[in-house]
C-alpha cells in the first residue's frame, strides 16, 4: 500500500502513527546509545539527586526545605529568613548560597531565581555531565544526527505529501502542516532532554531503592539530624511528604501533595535476614 | 554428572570455573593480614534505611544484602541494586540454603546465588551453619542441628559443593539457639571448627548469637568466644535481642532465655566481645550491624556503627602479643 495515496484523515492517522513510532524509536536509540557511566557519582548528596531529577529549581527547593527543617531558615511572618549569621552551619555550597539568598526576609520561591543559588548548581551540572548522566555538548552533538534523521523522515514525509496534494489541486493541508510543526517541536524537545538514558535509569533506580522509605514517609520526623528527609525529597520531590506531617513545606511552597500510606508490598525489602526463618531460636542469623 | 547437556548446574559451574579451580576465600591466613586492610563497619541493607545509608556513605564502609530476597529477581529488579553496588561495597547474605543439613544443598538455590553474585559482584557471600529443611519439609526457621561427627561430613560436602558452584567459599555463620540441640556430643566451637577446617571456609561470627547461646547455656560469653575458630573469622554480625520467659518444664524451674530478634539495639556486652575479638585476631574484620524492624532514628544506628568502630579500635589497641607476632 502506498501511504501517499491516502487522503484526508486517513493520511493524518498514518502520519501520526509514523510520528509516534519515530519518537519512540528515537528515545530507545538514545537509551541504548548513551551507555551507563563507568564511574557513577556518589549519591550521598540529596541536592545532586534533586538536580539530576529536576534541575536547578528542584535542587534549590530541596535545599530550602532541608535548611528550614534543620532550623537554619526560620519564618518571619510568611517569609523565610536566615536564622544565624554562621554560614559554617551549612555543609554544602548550595546550602550556603541559599542561606545567603535569605539574608533578608523573602518568600520561599525567591531563592529559585537567586543568581548565587543557581551558580552553586553549576558544580552539579558539571559533575553529572562528566559522568554521563546529563547531556553535555558531546551528547547533544551525537543526538543531532539521530534527531536529524527523524526530522528528515517526518518533515520529508509531510513536505512531499503537501507538494503532492497541491499539485493535485487539493489545499486541505493545514492539519498536516500543524502536525509536522508539532512533531518538529517535540523533536527539538527530545534533542534538548537534560538527562541521558543512563541518567533516566539512575533516577528510576534511586526511586526503586527508596520506595520503602517513601511508603513510610509519614514516620519521618521534622528536624531530623540525618538528612533522611532531604534524601527522600531529593529522590521523589515534594510530593513524597504528606502535608499534615510537614506543614512547613506548604508554607514555603504551596503545592498540592498526596498523603502517602504505609505498606509492605515490596517483597524485596520486607523480609529480613531471618528470611522466613524466624522461629523458636529467634532470628538466629 | 555435571557434563550432562540438560544439567543447568553443571553448565553453570563450567562457565564460572572454566580453566581452573574455584577461588577459595582465605580463612584468615597471614598473607591477608600482611595486606594491612583496615577493619570495616557497615549495615544490613533494608529499604527503610535507604535514605540514611545513602546520606551517610562516608560513614558506612559496606552494606549487606539478603540474597534470598532477590533469587527470583529479573534484570529490571536487579538494576537498582547494581546502582547500590556502585556506591558502596556489597556483601551477600543467604538465609535458607541449609548448609548444615544432612541433605544435599538445593541446586536451584546455588544457581540463584551464583547468578546474583554475577549480577551484583559482591565482595563476599555468606550463609548460616543451620538446617532448614528435611525430607522436603521446610521447618521455617534457622535450626541448630545436632552437633555430631556424623553430620559434619554432610555439612562439609554441602559447603564444598557451594564453593564449587559459586567459585568462592561462603563465610559461615554461627546461629542462635534457645536450647542446646539434643544429641550433641560436640561443643559448638568444636563442631563449628571441624566443619570450617574440613571445608576450608571462613567464618562469619555473629557475636549476638554467640552471646545469646552462652547466656542460654550458662557459659561465659568470653570463654565461648575464645573457643571459636577465630583465625577463620572474616565477618562479624552484631544485633540485639530480648529476654523471654521460659516456662517451668519437667525437672527445670521457670527462667528466662535470650532471644536474638534483630529489633533491639546491640547490647554493650556484645560490643565488648567485638573488642575482645579484635584484640585476639590479626586479620581485618568486616562488621555488619543487623536491624530488621522497630527502626530507631538513623542517628541511633550511626551511633552503633561508631560504637563498633570504637570497640574495634579498643581491641586493636590491646592486641594480644601472639596476634601481634602473627601479624608481623
Amino acid at each position: 500500500m502506498n501511504p501517499f495515496a491516502l487522503h484526508g484523515f486517513s493520511f493524518l492517522f498514518f502520519y501520526i502513527g509514523l510520528g509516534v513510532v519515530t519518537l519512540v524509536a528515537l528515545r530507545y536509540w538514545f537509551r541504548i546509545s548513551e551507555p551507563a557511566p563507568s564511574d557513577m557519582p556518589r549519591f550521598n548528596d540529596p541536592y545532586l539527586i534533586a538536580y539530576l531529577r529536576g534541575g536547578e529549581e528542584e535542587a534549590i527547593r530541596v535545599t530550602t526545605i532541608s535548611l528550614a527543617d534543620r532550623g537554619l531558615l526560620v519564618f518571619e511572618g510568611d517569609q523565610l529568613k536566615r536564622a544565624s549569621n554562621d554560614r559554617d552551619l551549612a555543609q554544602r555550597d548550595i546550602e550556603r548560597a541559599v542561606l545567603q539568598a535569605f539574608a533578608k526576609p523573602a518568600s520561599g520561591s525567591a531563592a529559585l531565581t537567586d543568581k548565587g543559588a543557581r551558580r552553586a548548581c553549576e558544580a552539579y551540572k558539571k559533575a553529572l555531565i562528566k559522568t554521563g548522566l546529563m547531556a553535555g555538548p558531546a551528547v547533544y552533538s551525537k543526538r543531532l544526527v539521530s534527531v536529524g534523521v527523524a526530522a528528515v523522515i517526518l518533515m520529508g514525509t509531510a513536505g512531499y505529501k503537501v507538494q503532492l496534494a497541491l499539485s493535485q489541486g487539493r489545499h486541505n493541508v493545514g492539519f498536516l502542516i500543524m502536525l509536522a510543526l508539532l512533531f518538529a517541536a517535540i523533536l527539538i524537545g527530545v534533542w534538548r532532554m537534560r538527562r541521558t538514558g543512563a541518567g533516566d535509569a539512575a533516577v528510576a533506580d534511586m526511586k526503586q531503592l527508596f520506595k520503602r522509605l517513601k511508603d513510610r514517609a509519614k514516620t519521618l520526623k521534622s528536624g531530623g539530624q540525618t538528612n533522611e528527609l532531604a534524601m527522600l525529597l531529593g529522590v521523589f520531590g515534594l510530593t513524597a511528604l504528606s502535608a499534615s506531617a510537614f506543614p512547613m513545606i506548604d508554607r514555603i511552597y504551596p503545592t498540592p501533595r498526596a498523603d502517602s500510606g504505609s505498606s509492605c508490598s515490596s517483597s524485596s525489602s520486607c523480609s529480613s535476614s531471618c528470611g522466613g526463618g524466624c522461629g523458636g531460636g529467634g532470628c538466629g542469623g | 554428572m555435571e557434563a550432562a547437556v540438560d544439567d543447568p548446574l553443571g553448565a553453570f559451574v563450567r562457565d564460572r570455573v572454566a580453566g581452573g579451580e574455584p577461588d577459595r576465600v582465605a580463612g584468615g591466613e597471614p598473607d591477608r593480614v600482611a595486606g594491612g586492610e583496615p577493619d570495616r563497619v557497615g549495615l544490613g541493607w533494608r529499604g527503610d534505611l535507604a535514605a540514611g545509608i545513602f546520606a551517610h556513605l562516608d560513614r558506612i564502609d559496606l552494606v549487606e544484602l539478603i540474597a534470598d530476597d532477590y533469587f527470583k529477581a529479573d534484570a529490571k529488579t536487579l538494576r537498582p541494586l547494581q546502582l547500590l553496588s556502585s556506591q558502596v561495597p556489597l556483601t551477600l547474605h543467604g538465609v535458607a540454603m541449609g548448609l548444615a543439613g544432612s541433605e544435599p544443598v538445593d541446586d536451584a538455590r546455588l544457581l540463584a546465588m551464583g547468578r546474583l553474585i554475577d549480577a551484583l559482584k559482591p565482595e563476599s557471600w555468606s550463609e548460616h551453619l543451620a538446617f532448614v529443611r528435611s525430607g522436603g519439609f521446610e521447618i521455617g526457621h534457622l535450626a541448630a542441628p545436632p552437633r555430631r561427627e556424623s553430620n559434619v561430613a554432610a555439612a562439609i560436602a554441602n559447603i564444598e559443593r557451594a564453593t564449587r558452584v559459586i567459585a568462592a567459599a561462603p563465610r559461615l555463620e554461627n546461629i542462635a539457639t534457645l536450647v542446646e540441640p539434643p544429641g550433641s556430643p560436640l561443643s559448638e566451637p568444636a563442631w563449628t571448627g571441624t566443619i570450617l577446617d574440613g571445608a576450608g571456609a571462613p567464618m562469619l561470627l555473629d557475636l549476638h548469637n554467640l552471646y545469646a547461646n552462652a547466656r542460654n547455656t550458662g557459659q561465659s560469653p568470653e570463654a565461648l568466644l575464645a573457643a571459636m575458630p577465630l583465625a577463620r573469622v572474616q565477618g562479624v554480625h552484631l544485633s540485639g535481642g530480648h529476654w523471654i520467659d521460659e516456662p517451668a518444664m519437667s525437672g527445670r524451674t521457670a527462667g528466662q532465655r535470650l532471644l536474638d530478634d534483630h529489633v533491639h539495639d546491640v547490647p554493650e556486652d556484645v560490643f565488648g566481645l567485638l573488642a575482645v575479638l579484635a584484640a585476639r585476631v590479626p586479620q581485618p574484620l568486616e562488621v555488619i550491624i543487623e536491624r530488621d524492624g522497630a527502626y530507631p532514628d538513623f542517628d541511633v544506628l550511626l551511633g552503633q556503627v561508631d560504637a563498633a568502630r570504637a570497640a574495634l579500635a579498643r581491641g586493636r589497641a590491646h592486641r594480644h602479643p601472639a596476634t601481634l607476632k602473627a601479624a608481623a
